[in-house]
Order: C-alpha cells, then sequence, then structure tokens
C-alpha cells in the first residue's frame, strides 16, 4: 500500500467547539503523548511515591495502636462520640462522588469537555471510595467485627438492624464501589488496547491486555462497546445522587439538632460535587504540567470544571444560610443555641474557616482571568477541600458537643496524633493507588479524545 | 478448562463453608476424649454403672445458677470406706488430709459475657443428658455440645410458646 | 470477647473449698460460723448471695448495714431496713466501704522498721516484739497511750480494760469529734452529750452550719427525716440555711441566708430575743431567758451579722409558729473560737421555741461518749514531747494527717521510743510507727457497736478474711499483746469469745429464755438488739456568755475548711469510686480546688480553673479555683481531706491539705479545733493545676429539665392538677407527635386489643398513640411480658448525696477511670447526679439536683440507630443493652438525648493493660452477676437487671406472682430519702404506678417523643416566712 501521510485539519476552527484539543494534535501524536505518561518514571515521581508510602506507614502503625490500645487512643469523648474518623468518611465518599458525575451525567448530556478529564475522575472516584470504605471500620469500637454488620447466615441466628442509617452505608458505598469500578474498566477498554499496542515496555503491553479484553476495534465491538458505556452510564446516574443522599441521612436520621434536617440530602450532595470536582482540577493541573499535557487538557476544560465548582460553592453557601434561617425561625430552642454556639461558641474557628473557604473564596471564580489563571485556581481548589472537610467537622462535632443536655456540653475533644496520622494516611492511600495508576494505566480516553481529531485526510496527488 | 475447574472448586467449598458455618451444632460434638483430671474419676461408673443421681454430688444444679463441683468432704463421705485402698481414692485422701481442693479441669467453659442459670433449666424439667450427653457412658467427661449461641437459641426457639415452661429471646436473659 | 476479669473458680476454692474441706479435716483455724441473713445457716453455695447483717464502720454514725457475699466474697454494702438509725439508706462512703477491705495497698504482713525501710515480718515474731516493748514500758511505768478512732461496744470496752492493765491511757481521737456541741450540751442542759434531731417531727427546719445532710453526725438518718419532713403537705416543712457558704445542705433550703461568718450564734439569739420579747415563747423560764438575749435586738443583730432585722423578726416568728420546729448548729460554724457559744445559743433558741424534748431529745443520739477532745490530743502532744510516753499504740486514727499542722503531732511522736499501728492502711500515721500489725477490715471482723445508747449492734464478718492480706483483728492482736506483756488473763482466748462475752448480760436481759447460741444467732441476723429509746428529762441550766469569734491573719477574705462530702476528713481518700464520685457542689473529682465568688475572682483576675495560691500567716497552698456564686464575696472555701503523703495509690499526692493554711486557734471552752479563724489572701500563681469537673456548665439554659412547681399549686389543687396549671407550676409539655394532625393524634385502642407491656408509659396519650410498639403481639416473649419496668424519681426528696451513684457502680461493675480520662469526658458512671443551679443569691435560693440515668425509653432513640441490635427494646419495656453484639459505632450515644451511654474507651477489664481498673485483689468485689465489660463496646444502666432476674426466678420457685417492692436496683435501694423508687408500672397498685400519675409528674424532653420509663417528680418550692395554709385535706 502506497505510503499515506495523514495532516492534519487545517485549524482548529474549522473543526469548530472550544472543548477540541488543538489542530496540532494528530491520531499518532495524540497516542504517543498519553502513553509518554507511562515511561520509565522520573526522579520527582518516585520522590512523591516513596514519601507517599512513608506516611502510610506512619499511619498503620498508628492504626495498630489503636487496636491494641482502644479507640481511646483517638480524641473521642462524652459527648462527642464522632470526630474526625467519620468526618474523612464523609469527605472521601464526597470526592468520590465527582468521577461518576463526570462521567456518567456529562456523557448522558453529550457535554464534550469531560472526554479531556472523565478518566482522572472516574479513577478518583474508584479510589476515593476505597478509602472512604476504610473509615467506618477504623471508627469502631471493636473494628474486628465489623463483618457483623453484613447480612449473612450465621449460626447466632441474628440479622442485622435494617433500620439503622448506618446499616444503610453499608449498602450504599459497597453499591457505588461497584458501579463505579465497573464504569470504569469499561471505559478504559479501548485505550487499554492501544496501551497493548503501542507501549514500549512488557509490564505495560501485559496491562493492556489484561484491561482491553481482547478488544480488537471491530465495528461490532464499538457498537457494544458504546451500548455498555451508555447503559452503565444511565445506570450510575442516579447512584451519584442516591449514595451521598444515604450518608447524609446518617445524620438527619437522628434527632440531633443540627441533624435532624430534611435539606441535608441535596445540600450533602451538592457538597459533595463541589469537593470532587475542586480535587479533580487539583489532579489535573499537577498532571496536565507535569506531563505537558496543556494541549490536550486545555484551558477550556479547566474553566468549564471551574464553572461547575462555581455553580455548586452557590448550593452549598444557600443550604448553610437554609440551615440558619430555619433555626432562627423555627421553634427549637436547642436548634437555635446550637447554630449560634457553632460560629461563636467553642469550635467558632471551624465554623468560619468552613463558611469562608466553601462560600466566599470561590467568589472569585466568577471571574474569567481567574477562571483561565491555573495557579490561582489550584489555590482556590485546595481551599475549598479545606473548608469541606471543615464542613463535616463542623456538622459532627460542632453538633454533637452542644446538644440537648447542658450538664453534658462538653468542649473537651482534641484531635489525637493517631487521628491526625490516619487523616494524613488516608490521602497517602489514595495518593498511592492515583500514583500507580498514571504510571500503569492511560490517564486520559485516548479513544473518545480523538475523537474531537479531524477526520485524517489523504494528501491530495500533487 | 483448568479455570472452570478452579471455579467450581472455589464455589462448591465457599458452600459448604455457608452451609457448615451456619450450623448452631458446628462444630460437631468433640471426639469423645475430655481433658486430663488429677483424679481419674468415672462417670460412667458412678452414673451409669452404681446409677447415681446427678444432684447428688452437683447438689447445686436445681437450687443455683451454678452447678457445683463437689467438695472433697462429699467424695470422702463414701470413700472413707469404699475401696479406701485403691490408689487414686488415695490420691483423693491426699487432697483431703493437705486440706486442699482437687484442681478439677473445667470442661464446659462458658465465656464470660453468657450468664447460664442451671436452677430454671433443671427446674424446666430438662435432663442432665439433654445438654451435657451421655455423661453416664463417659469414662472421662468430655464437651458433648458446641456451646455456641445457635445451639442455645435454636432451643429456645422450639419452647418459645411452651405452655409449661415457656423460653425466653430476649437476650437480656443471658447477656447482662 | 477476650475473658474479663472476674472472680475465678480458683479464687473460690481458695476461700470456701478450704473452709469446708478445712474444718471438716480439721486443721486451718475453723472459722466462726456464719449465719446468713434470711437464710437458714447453711454451707456457702456457689451462686447463691447471702446476706450478713452489720454495722459500717465508714464514720461515727454507725449505720447498719447488710453485706451481700457471692461464693464467699462480700461483693456488696446495703443499708439495713430494720436498723433504727439509718432505716435502709446508705450514704456513698458507706457503700464504698467494700473498696477498704479490698483496697489493693492493703498492709499484707506485719512490718518492722528497720533503719527507715520496711521488712516483712512474722506474726509470731511481731506480737513477741509488741509484748516485750510493752511489757517493759508497763512495769516500768514509763507511759503507754493506746490510741484508738472512734471506738464504741467490745473494741471501746477493751481498749479501757487494756488501758487499765496495762497501766497506760486510751483516748479515741476523732477529727471531727463535736466537742463544743457536747460541751455547750452539758452547760446548757447538764448533759455532755449528743441528743436526737428529729428532723422527720420539725415543721420547720434552721441550720446554723450543719451540713445535716452530708457528714454532721448521722447524715443517712437525718436525710430520711428531712424527706419525711419535705414531704407534709400540711403547710409545714420550710427549711432555712444560715451559712456564709452555700452547702450541699444548704442548696435543699428554701431561704439560704448568708450570714457574716462566725456570727451564727447573734442570728440565733436575736430570733430567740424576737420570740421572747414577742411572746411567742414557750416553756416557765421565759423571763429569765428574755433577760440574757435582750441586748439582741434585730437591729443590733442585723448590724453584727448582716442580716436583714426584717429578716431576723421572720425567722423568729417562722420558727415559733411552725411548732415544733428544730434549729441545729454545726459544721463550720460550729467549729470556730466561738463555737460552744452558738451551740449554746442554739440551745437556748430551740428551748424557747419549746422544742427540747420534742424535735431535740436526749435519747439515743449519736454515740460519742469517751471520744477525746482536742484539748487531749494536745495533752498527749505534750506528754510525746517531753518524752513520757514509751509506748505508742494507734489503731484507727490518722491524727499525723487529720489534726491541723500547728498542733504538731507528727514532730511529738517521732519523739515516741516506740510506735506501734494496728492499722491495715500504711496511713501518715503507721509510716510514722516502728511496727504493724495489720489489723483486718470491719467487713471480716466480728465485732459489735453502740452508735447510738440502746442501739446494740453487731459488727459481723460478711467473708473470711481476704487470704492476700495477713491481718488480725485489732482486738485479738491487742489481746495477744496484753498476754505477752502479762497482763491479758483477763482476756479470753480470743477476741470473738471476747465480743461473745460481752454480751452474756444482753442475753440476760433480752434472751427471753432462749439459751444463748439461739439468742446470739438470732441478733446477729437481726444486725443487733435494739431497745426502744428513753427520752432524758433535761432542764435548762445557765445561760453562758456569748461573743463573737475574731479571724486571725491580713487578708480580705475569712477561709471556710469544710469536710467533704465523700471524703469526710479524709479517710476516704484512698478509695477510687469516692475520689471519682463528682463533689455535689463543684462536680470535681480526683482533687482539691477552692471556691472563690465570681465577683471577688474578677477582681483578682481569676477565671475558671486557673491556678491560685491561698495564704494565711500559717502557710500556703497552691490549688485551681473554682468559681461559686454559692458564696458571701468576703469568703472563700476549700474542701478537706485530699493532700495525703501516704494512705496508699488513689490517695497519694492529690489535692493539698488545706488544713496547713490554720494557725493555733480553738475553742476556750471546748478546746475544739477552730477550722474557721483565718483571713487568707489569693492571688494567682504560675503552676497549672487541672480542674477536673464531670459537669461544666451549671445552668439550664431556659431548657425545663429539672422542674419544679410552687407549694401552692399543690395544696391548692385537685387530683388532676388543674389548680396546679393555674398556679402557673405545672404544666405537661405534650410529645410534639401528638400535635401533628390526624395521622399523629392518639387512636383508640382496638377492642379487646391490650397493650403491650414494653410499651405502657405514664404517659396517657403516648399510652394510645400508634406506632409499631403498640401493636400488640400473640407469640413469643413480648406476647407473654406482663411488666412494663419503670422508675419515678422525686426531685423534691433528691438532696443531691450521690449515694446512688456509688451504689450503682458497686452493683454493676462499673470501673474507675482516673483523672486523665475524666478530664477528657469519659467516666464510666451509669447514673450522674445533675446539678442545675438557676439562683444562687442569697434569700430564695434554687439549686436543683437531679439523679439522669438511662431513661428507658418506649421509643428510645438510641435503639433505631444500632446497626447490630446490640441496643434493643426489651418485652419488659427496658432498653437492653448487649455488650458482647456491640460493635462500638456509639451512634447510641451520639442519638441519646440524655447522654446517659458510657463506652469503653480503653480495656478496663484485663490485667495485663496498664488501663486495667480493678488491681487484685480489687476485682474480687465484681458482681459475679454481671459481666466486666470490655475494650471497644458501649455500656449504660440496665436497671439492674440482674436483680430483676433473680427476683423473677424466686417468684418462680415459690409459684407466685412478683410482689411489689419485693427487690429494688441498688440506686433505689441506697438512696437515703427514697426519692428513687422502682417498680412495674403494668401493676396499678405499684408504688412507681402511683408516683408516675402524681401531679407533679413530668418527663425530661418529652416533646422529643422519647416516652421515657423514668418519670421525674417535680421540686416543691416553698416560701420561707409566709406560712402556707392548707385549703384542704
Amino acid at each position: 500500500m502506497a505510503d499515506i501521510t495523514y495532516e492534519p485539519a487545517s485549524s482548529p476552527e474549522d473543526v469548530g467547539a472550544s472543548e477540541h484539543v488543538p489542530a496540532t494534535v494528530t491520531q499518532k501524536s495524540l497516542n504517543a503523548d498519553i502513553l509518554r505518561m507511562l515511561e520509565r518514571p522520573g526522579k520527582i515521581w518516585w520522590g512523591v511515591f516513596l514519601l507517599d508510602l512513608l506516611i502510610l506507614a506512619v499511619a498503620l502503625v498508628a492504626e495498630r495502636n489503636q487496636i491494641v490500645m482502644g479507640i481511646g487512643v483517638a480524641g473521642h469523648t462524652r459527648p462527642v462520640m464522632w470526630a474526625s474518623y467519620v468526618t474523612n468518611f464523609v469527605f472521601w465518599v464526597g470526592i468520590a462522588h465527582c468521577g461518576t458525575l463526570v462521567s456518567a451525567i456529562l456523557f448522558l448530556f453529550r457535554s464534550h469537555f469531560r472526554r479531556a478529564v472523565y478518566r482522572v475522575s472516574e479513577a478518583m472516584t474508584v479510589f476515593g471510595v476505597m478509602t472512604a470504605g476504610l473509615f467506618p471500620i477504623i471508627h469502631l469500637g471493636r473494628p474486628w467485627f465489623a463483618y457483623w454488620l453484613f447480612p449473612y447466615p450465621n449460626q447466632r441466628q441474628l440479622w442485622p438492624n435494617f433500620r439503622s442509617p448506618l446499616e444503610w452505608d453499608v449498602f450504599a458505598v459497597t453499591t457505588y464501589l461497584t458501579v463505579s469500578s465497573i464504569f470504569f474498566f469499561v471505559g478504559i477498554i479501548p485505550d487499554a488496547a492501544v496501551q497493548r499496542d503501542f507501549a514500549k515496555n512488557r509490564l505495560h503491553r501485559l496491562l493492556g491486555a489484561i484491561f482491553s479484553f481482547g478488544w480488537r476495534g471491530s465495528n461490532i465491538q464499538w457498537k457494544h462497546f458504546y451500548g455498555a458505556y451508555l447503559f452503565f452510564a444511565a445506570f450510575a446516574t442516579p447512584l451519584v445522587l442516591s449514595v451521598h443522599s444515604v450518608v447524609s441521612w446518617d445524620f438527619a436520621m437522628a434527632q440531633n439538632p443540627g441533624w435532624h434536617s430534611t435539606i441535608f440530602a441535596p445540600y450533602f450532595v451538592a457538597g459533595a460535587i463541589f469537593s470532587g470536582v475542586a480535587l479533580v482540577i487539583n489532579l489535573l493541573i499537577i498532571i496536565r504540567k507535569g506531563y505537558r499535557l496543556e494541549h490536550i487538557v486545555t484551558l477550556d476544560h479547566m474553566e468549564k470544571l471551574a464553572k461547575l465548582v462555581l455553580l455548586t460553592s452557590t448550593i452549598v453557601g444557600y443550604s448553610y444560610l437554609c440551615e440558619f434561617f430555619c433555626a432562627w425561625y423555627g421553634p427549637s430552642v436547642y436548634e437555635r443555641d446550637l447554630f449560634w454556639w457553632r460560629f461563636f461558641g467553642h469550635f467558632w474557628w471551624a465554623g468560619w474557616i468552613m463558611f469562608t473557604c466553601n462560600v466566599i473564596i470561590p467568589l472569585v471564580l466568577w471571574f474569567k482571568s481567574v477562571r483561565r489563571n491555573m495557579a490561582a485556581l489550584f489555590v482556590i481548589m485546595l481551599f475549598v477541600n479545606v473548608g469541606m472537610w471543615f464542613e463535616r467537622f463542623v456538622i459532627i462535632v460542632g453538633s454533637l458537643a452542644h446538644l440537648f443536655m447542658p450538664s453534658n456540653w462538653g468542649v473537651n475533644y482534641k484531635m489525637s496524633w493517631t487521628e491526625a496520622a490516619i487523616l494524613a494516611g488516608s490521602f497517602a492511600w489514595f495518593g498511592m493507588y492515583f500514583l500507580l495508576f498514571i504510571r500503569l494505566l492511560p490517564a486520559f480516553s485516548i479513544a473518545e479524545i480523538k475523537e474531537t481529531l479531524a477526520p485524517p485526510m489523504r494528501k491530495k496527488p500533487s | 478448562m483448568t479455570r472452570a475447574l478452579a471455579f467450581v472448586i472455589s464455589a462448591a467449598a465457599l458452600a459448604a463453608a455457608t452451609v457448615a458455618l451456619t450450623q448452631p451444632t458446628w462444630p460437631p460434638p468433640y471426639a469423645a476424649k475430655g481433658p486430663q483430671q488429677p483424679i481419674a474419676f468415672s462417670h460412667e461408673l458412678h452414673a451409669g454403672k452404681l446409677g447415681m443421681n446427678c444432684l447428688y454430688c452437683h447438689s447445686s444444679a436445681e437450687k443455683s445458677p451454678i452447678a457445683n463441683i463437689p467438695a472433697v468432704s462429699t467424695c470422702m463421705g463414701c470413700h472413707k470406706m469404699v475401696k479406701a485402698d485403691s490408689p487414686e481414692i488415695q490420691k483423693l485422701a491426699g487432697y483431703f488430709e493437705r486440706g486442699e481442693p482437687v484442681p478439677w479441669v473445667e470442661v464446659y467453659a462458658m465465656p464470660a459475657h453468657v450468664k447460664f442459670n442451671h436452677k430454671r433449666h433443671v427446674k424446666a424439667g430438662i435432663a442432665c443428658q439433654d445438654c451435657h450427653g451421655p455423661v453416664q457412658t463417659m469414662p472421662v467427661v468430655y464437651q458433648y455440645p458446641s456451646l455456641r449461641m445457635g445451639w442455645c437459641v435454636t432451643c429456645h426457639r422450639a419452647n418459645l410458646d411452651n405452655p409449661k415452661f415457656p423460653a425466653s429471646m430476649d437476650c437480656l436473659v443471658c447477656h447482662h | 470477647m477476650s475473658e474479663p476479669v472476674v472472680f475465678n473458680r480458683r479464687d473460690f476454692l481458695r476461700l470456701v473449698g478450704v473452709g469446708v474441706a478445712g474444718a471438716a479435716a480439721g486443721c486451718a483455724p475453723p472459722a466462726d460460723k456464719l449465719i446468713p441473713y434470711l437464710v437458714a445457716p447453711n454451707d456457702i453455695m456457689p451462686g447463691v448471695a447471702y446476706w450478713y447483717a452489720s454495722t459500717c464502720t465508714e464514720c461515727p454514725a454507725g449505720c447498719g448495714v447488710l453485706v451481700k457475699a457471692r461464693e464467699g466474697r462480700a461483693i456488696k454494702v446495703e443499708g439495713n431496713p430494720k436498723h433504727p438509725v439509718n432505716l435502709g439508706g446508705l450514704c456513698a462512703r458507706g457503700q464504698a466501704g467494700l473498696q477498704g477491705l479490698y483496697d489493693p495497698d492493703r498492709i499484707r504482713t506485719p512490718l518492722r522498721k528497720e533503719g527507715g525501710a520496711w521488712k516483712a515480718i512474722t506474726w509470731d515474731e511481731a506480737l513477741q516484739l509488741a509484748s516485750s516493748k510493752v511489757n517493759a514500758a508497763a512495769t516500768g511505768r514509763r507511759g503507754i497511750t493506746l490510741m484508738t478512732g472512734h471506738v464504741t461496744g467490745s473494741l471501746q470496752r477493751l481498749a479501757r480494760e487494756w488501758a487499765e492493765g496495762g497501766s497506760a491511757s486510751h483516748m479515741a481521737y476523732e477529727p471531727f469529734a463535736h466537742e463544743s456541741l457536747r460541751e455547750a450540751n452539758r452547760r446548757t442542759f447538764g448533759r455532755a452529750e449528743i441528743p436526737d434531731y428529729d428532723f422527720a417531727r420539725a415543721r420547720c427546719v434552721v441550720s446554723f452550719g450543719a451540713d445535716f445532710l452530708e457528714t454532721w453526725l448521722s447524715p443517712v438518718g437525718y436525710a430520711r427525716g428531712f424527706a419525711a419532713m419535705r414531704a407534709r403537705r400540711d403547710g409545714a416543712g420550710t427549711f432555712v440555711a444560715v451559712e456564709p457558704r452555700l452547702s450541699l445542705t444548704g442548696t435543699n433550703a428554701d431561704e439560704w441566708v448568708a450570714i457574716r461568718p462566725g456570727t451564727e450564734a447573734i442570728l440565733a439569739l436575736g430570733m430567740a430575743q424576737v420570740i421572747l420579747a414577742e411572746g411567742l415563747a414557750q416553756g416557765a423560764d421565759r423571763g429569765a431567758l428574755a433577760d440574757a438575749v435582750s441586748s439582741f435586738t434585730p437591729d443590733v443583730v442585723a448590724q453584727q451579722t448582716e442580716v436583714p432585722a426584717e429578716t431576723v423578726q421572720r425567722l423568729a416568728r417562722l420558727f415559733a409558729s411552725q411548732r415544733p420546729s428544730l434549729a441545729v448548729a454545726g459544721g463550720i460554724a460550729a467549729q470556730s473560737e466561738q463555737s460552744v457559744a452558738l451551740c449554746a445559743a442554739v440551745n437556748l433558741l430551740n428551748h424557747a421555741a419549746g422544742n427540747v424534748g420534742e424535735t431535740v431529745r436526749f435519747e439515743r443520739g449519736v454515740n460519742f461518749d469517751g471520744v477525746a477532745s482536742f484539748a487531749d490530743l494536745q495533752k498527749l502532744i505534750a506528754d510525746m514531747t517531753r518524752g513520757a510516753v514509751e509506748v505508742l499504740v494507734v489503731h484507727g486514727a490518722n491524727p499525723a494527717y487529720a489534726a491541723p499542722a500547728w498542733a504538731g503531732f507528727p514532730a511529738a511522736m517521732d519523739k515516741v521510743p516506740f510506735k506501734i499501728s494496728l492499722s491495715g492502711v500504711m496511713d501518715e500515721t503507721t509510716q510514722r510507727c516502728d511496727l504493724v500489725l495489720p489489723a483486718t477490715h470491719a467487713l471480716e471482723t466480728i465485732g459489735d457497736a453502740e452508735p447510738g445508747r440502746g442501739v446494740h449492734a453487731i459488727q459481723q464478718p460478711a467473708m473470711q478474711r481476704v487470704p492476700t492480706f495477713d491481718a488480725r483483728p485489732a482486738g485479738e492482736t491487742l489481746i495477744a499483746i496484753a498476754r505477752g506483756a502479762g497482763f491479758g488473763d483477763r482476756f479470753p482466748e480470743t477476741w470473738a469469745a471476747y465480743v461473745k462475752a460481752r454480751w452474756q448480760p444482753m442475753h440476760q436481759r433480752f434472751g427471753a429464755g432462749r439459751d444463748f447460741d439461739t439468742y446470739w444467732g438470732a441478733t446477729l441476723e437481726a444486725g443487733g438488739q435494739f431497745e426502744p429509746g428513753q427520752a432524758a428529762a433535761v432542764r435548762w441550766s445557765g445561760t453562758p456568755a456569748f461573743a463573737v469569734p475574731e479571724l486571725k491573719g491580713a487578708g480580705d477574705l475569712a477561709l471556710v475548711l469544710y469536710p467533704s462530702t465523700s471524703l469526710f476528713d479524709g479517710r476516704g481518700a484512698n478509695k477510687a469510686w469516692l475520689q471519682e464520685l463528682p463533689d455535689p457542689t463543684s462536680k470535681v473529682v480526683w482533687g482539691s480546688w477552692v471556691e472563690i465568688h465570681p465577683e471577688t475572682a474578677a477582681k483578682l483576675k481569676i477565671a475558671q480553673g486557673d491556678a491560685v495560691k491561698v495564704e494565711t500567716e500559717a502557710g500556703s497552698v497552691e490549688l485551681p479555683a473554682y468559681l461559686y456564686g454559692g458564696l458571701r464575696k468576703d469568703v472563700i472555701a476549700i474542701p478537706l481531706g485530699q493532700g495525703h503523703s501516704a494512705y496508699g495509690r488513689y490517695a497519694e499526692g492529690r489535692g493539698v491539705n488545706p488544713a496547713a493554711l490554720l494557725s493555733p486557734a480553738q475553742d476556750g471552752a471546748s478546746g475544739a479545733v477552730a477550722y474557721l479563724s483565718a483571713r487568707a489572701k489569693v492571688a494567682r500563681a504560675t503552676q497549672a493545676a487541672d480542674l477536673v469537673m464531670t459537669q461544666r456548665e451549671k445552668g439550664q439554659f431556659g431548657r425545663e429539665i429539672a422542674q419544679i412547681i410552687p407549694i401552692a399549686a399543690i395544696l391548692g389543687g385537685t387530683a388532676n392538677g388543674h389548680g396546679a396549671a393555674e398556679a402557673g407550676g405545672h404544666h405537661e409539655v405534650p410529645p410534639s407527635q401528638t400535635k401533628l394532625g390526624k395521622h399523629t393524634t392518639p387512636l383508640e385502642p382496638k377492642p379487646g386489643a391490650r397493650t403491650p407491656a414494653h410499651a405502657i408509659t405514664a404517659y396517657e396519650p403516648i399510652h394510645k398513640a400508634r406506632g409499631p410498639r403498640n401493636n400488640p403481639i400473640d407469640k413469643g416473649s413480648y406476647a407473654r411480658a406482663e411488666h412494663r419496668w419503670a422508675m419515678a424519681i422525686d426531685l423534691d426528696s433528691c438532696t443531691g448525696c450521690s449515694a446512688c451513684v456509688v451504689a450503682c457502680s458497686a452493683e454493676n461493675n462499673v470501673p474507675s477511670v482516673g483523672p486523665e480520662l475524666v478530664k477528657r469526658g469519659r467516666e464510666m458512671m451509669w447514673i450522674r447526679l445533675d446539678r442545675y443551679e438557676e439562683s444562687l443569691e442569697p434569700g430564695r435560693v434554687d439549686v436543683r439536683h437531679m439523679p439522669m440515668m438511662c431513661q428507658h425509653c418506649g421509643d428510645a432513640p438510641c435503639e433505631t440507630v444500632c446497626p447490630v441490635y446490640a441496643t434493643y427494646h426489651n418485652p419488659e419495656g427496658l432498653n437492653a443493652q448487649v455488650y458482647n453484639r456491640c460493635v462500638g459505632t456509639r451512634y447510641c450515644s451520639n442519638n441519646c438525648p440524655y447522654k446517659v451511654r458510657a463506652f469503653n474507651f480503653f480495656d478496663y477489664a484485663a490485667p495485663e493493660k496498664a488501663t486495667f481498673a480493678f488491681p487484685e485483689p480489687l476485682n474480687w468485689q465484681l458482681n459475679p452477676d454481671v459481666t466486666v465489660r470490655n475494650k471497644g463496646v458501649m455500656e449504660k444502666c440496665t436497671m439492674c437487671i440482674q436483680r430483676i432476674l433473680e427476683a423473677k426466678g424466686i417468684a418462680k420457685d415459690e409459684e407466685r406472682p412478683l410482689r411489689d417492692g419485693e427487690f429494688q436496683t441498688a440506686c433505689a435501694q441506697s438512696c437515703p430519702t427514697q426519692a428513687i423508687v422502682f417498680g412495674d408500672l403494668a401493676d396499678d397498685q405499684s408504688a412507681v404506678h402511683k408516683a408516675s400519675h402524681g401531679e407533679r409528674r413530668y418527663w425530661v424532653f418529652n416533646e422529643l417523643n422519647t416516652k421515657p420509663g423514668v418519670t421525674y417528680l417535680k421540686r416543691v418550692r416553698r416560701d420561707a416566712g409566709a406560712v402556707q395554709e392548707p385549703t384542704h385535706g
């Protein structure tokens, strides 16, 4: 066959939409760009990875100590029986939300800017749930009996209590982990095939082979692929809303002031997407810079994500105000005292960190210049995630410390080093998987980005 | 092929485990060998051949939540005369002289968070053998039932509405 | 679940098996046959509890107790309902006696000091040494002193005879010997003794500093009487507290007169003056009295005491009109340099009001006969200093700690060549001795006591000697020494024989034809021989002179030192239960604190918990500040009892001993120590101290948790409480769910359907309300259940004494976790005494004490949220907690509005862990019927399920239904005022049912619709002065 050289479409404009990659990207260069990420890691990656493992090791030591000594090594106290562990749980479940949103919901909405970012966010989702899932076990007084929460046939002839929101969590989280992983594995099939065919070293080719499930790229496969993908997208979409609603009911189903509120489900879902997208932005900024992929994950992509953050930020802010209004307007003296106390009581600083980071700082995203300034965006998103962690902290500790019984109001919760180590460890745990992921599998959807490339044209014979 | 085999095997194992683990009587009664006791006392002889009533020695089983281990003086009640010269009885007498209790080895070990009440069960007309097995045939006593919770519950469930001695399914009855 | 420490079969055999077999074999000293209470004499049967009647020795009151023994070891102490002193109640200190018995720091063998170090020796060597020394001293007449604590009965007699025999002197030392009271009675009534104070008969009580609900004389008995007085509905029952510091007793008053410290006598005389002047007085010698007090006109009094003249007159009229009334003087007020004057003044007041012979009777009051005064101690100190004492024998007294520093007891003691201690624990005095012959604890010793005239009580051992400690009864040791020293022939061989011998005359008088052993057995069973008291007629003999004590020192704050409610004079400090028992006033545990009025503190820039330095001319101490509104602004207060330098792991190095702040001062007439004699300066200190509190907020913040109702509402009210509602005191908050429209309006039950027992509540609408709980079930345990266990707690009777807290810990194996963990909010107590200070203003004071334990809700928030059913609603309405099912999510605690659940943050039950809470042999006290909880599980009040099951078993055996009141929870049983009523709500005739349907009932957080099984009865607010007249009945 005569050699065929492909030339790119003359300019982006004639293809149009801004979420497309620049015309300089060709099918070949795209493969190369993405697969380049898999090449022998540099010092920086190794440095980060080893540091990560170190932190994880410390966390494991802390956890062992906690199991041997008892949960008392954490800062819990009566009345604050839940604290940083449950905070971390909700935080990570929240993080895990954005992935499915971006990949499933935006897919159904046909908003194409997702193509460049969805693989990263899906990976983040899977790893996020894997992290979140640890905390309900870590925070138990007797973690070695955690399996009692599963309804399995046992000789004691006992069932778990299906009325308990914690029991609902068991199902919500496991379901979410299953579905989001499947979604992740389905989406990666064609790209894994590319890796299988073009990757340089054997390991990568092997992994490609495994995850591509014998993909040949035949028409029939493409047909089924898109059918399945659509199906899973539709299947996963309700989960995005359900999971965090269920998590929010851990609190809403209790009768404590500050918890017992019907607004919690939407409020938590919005907050989850808020923090999730923020973390995606952070990760993307690092990757596109680190691997010089600015031309694939373009400023337009980033800006669209930033807009999503701005939107959810306003929803979250609205929920805060709503809660306060209800507390002020409603009949419950307990509720009124509590919400006042949250911002002017012992944990006032937590309350204000939450409000500033989640409502005030994101306001600057109204400016296009900020949305397109990666450095600024990075910092803002860090603030958002700090803020979202503290939101959960305020909801949990900030309520428990100031409930019905004044004689029992307790301000003596202090985060212990064990808790701090395990919090850091959760990031390390998440980071470990993510660092390996970008080294072992295509972190961007080659197949879907190619859809935006100009169709390869044969040169007119001169 | 091998894959299929592996799958079948693991599936079968899983199923077996599930079935076994959910049986209140599992693990099955121990093989008929109990712990080595300081004195070779034979229930087979006393309860079986001689047909002594269990309550003669374990008198508090019907009077108290705890069934007593007879005091050495109880044994010596008969054995001052009976077979006083046999080596085992000599051992027994030795403890008696020294005023030491016989360090019997516990056979039925109940976890500390289970409060079993012998009196109630005896008064409900449950024969000792129903739980302790054919003691009268045991030269050395061994743990007959599994003593697992399901084993208790099965019987309680069966007698939930027993007109004469209704059993309770309330956790607090045994766990407090 | 790892095996928690329980008393295993080996230990049991060690105690019983050996006893039985050994006795049969004839070796090992045969123990005295124990006569179980209400059970035929019997060999001990495992699994069955036996009760032994005995006498509490934790304070001079000498309450009668029943000691519960299981598997041959004492595991619980309760008040003896048949005992005339306490009628069934028992205070926290009495409950904690057990931890004295099993104190891990008890001395294990006789010890001899060699070169400053202790060396274990055998009893023979020890006795040999002791008798030789005593013999030498006795023959050489070189002075022997036998010092005991407050002893009565046989031991007192033995001590006397021993002293005679050994030409020694005996002194019974008691830190609070009430010398002034006795001296005043001698001067005014001619009887140097302590009378009966009949609070039950009084229609009105005025207390001049006497903390009669805490430590004063016989608090348990007084509390019972006080409650009876408060329960009257005929307009009587007013209580006025006159004291510069609002004590726990004071918080139970209707009016607090914050008088200038030391001037109480003047007020008493002023009241008497008004009574006499207005002709309200009784008795013949009115004229003489009137002259005696004529100078104390209301204005003079007002000017001296800072009590308004109007108040003086009002109180006087109240006191005279509500006859018989009762005035008592004691506590800090009766420990000044003019304390005899005060006591005499109060006697005069009682006499003028005609209370003597009515509420003040010289009948069988607390027996302090033969208790030495502080002057006697000083004499001893002088003798010791000048070397006139060769041998000092100490038993049951700890003057080296308790006597104020200025008396210089330790120094003097060191001058004694040979000092023998018969103490069971290494306290400050024992430390200074040369030889220790450890004495057994009262609960393992035969003996007797005479806490009041005609009250011949038995002190019966509930168990054989704890094998861990090679101790002998003090009496036995004294006899042995006497024999060794050659003057013991007069004594029988053993102490037991000596005690029995003393009871021969009793047998003559009360034997009623029975032979001695029968009579002895019967007496042991009953706990003693109680004669009816005969009131001795007394006449007023002379009015002493009155004066106001001058406080020494430069400072501008009067220093008030008061005995701690839980530690008393310090003898409770070695018991973890008492150290961890929150102080009823400050809720502080494991330490000392100084109470400062908030305004004074503000002036000094002192905040809650700041380390401060309290300085007098005698010395200074550093301790944390507790800001307390219940003080005069010119007064600071510090509790006694802490600051031990020895006395075991729980006592050592905790807090400070404020007695160091006293400079020489004592009452001229009686020689009593003047604890109220110093002025102090307070300043910020550098060294930070911990103020470990279990309750920080003492306000209610407008939440009606502890409610009150004006007396008018009750007197004017009708059965359904409408009158109460009109009087503005009584309104039931309906649960929100009953206000929410058709789906939640109460449904009429289907005809024939009965509400299942577990769904019964006292709140009628809820009784019929919808909800799964109320659908009758036709099969299984829930259908069969006949009882709904419930409680009613009368906030008007509750004095806040906290006895229930310790009783609960003792019954339910609740661990003490220590200051570090309590500071982090991890105390384990199942029941807590909440204290709400509505008003601490002088005048009408409003402090509400509220026992708060699991409410056993009909619709419990904790139950729905537990993912594993570790907590659930049982057929009899109990909110059950299954420890071994609990995985420790702690959600139940988060969702409990009452915050009554305690979580095992660490392993308090594992001997190998540092957090182990029951060091051997403390674990012997553990109740075998209650699981010792492990690390990581939640626990809480079970309404003593083990007692419920036991009682049901007994009823089944006897084939009869359960009788109301045949058993009680530990808290209800111990309550001195019977404020807690436990029983079956399903039984219309039960006491708890009646109480729960009275007009004062309410439920905490009822609007949350938790349907509590615990009903509270509102505290009654009375108006001191304005006398309530009953409108009906």
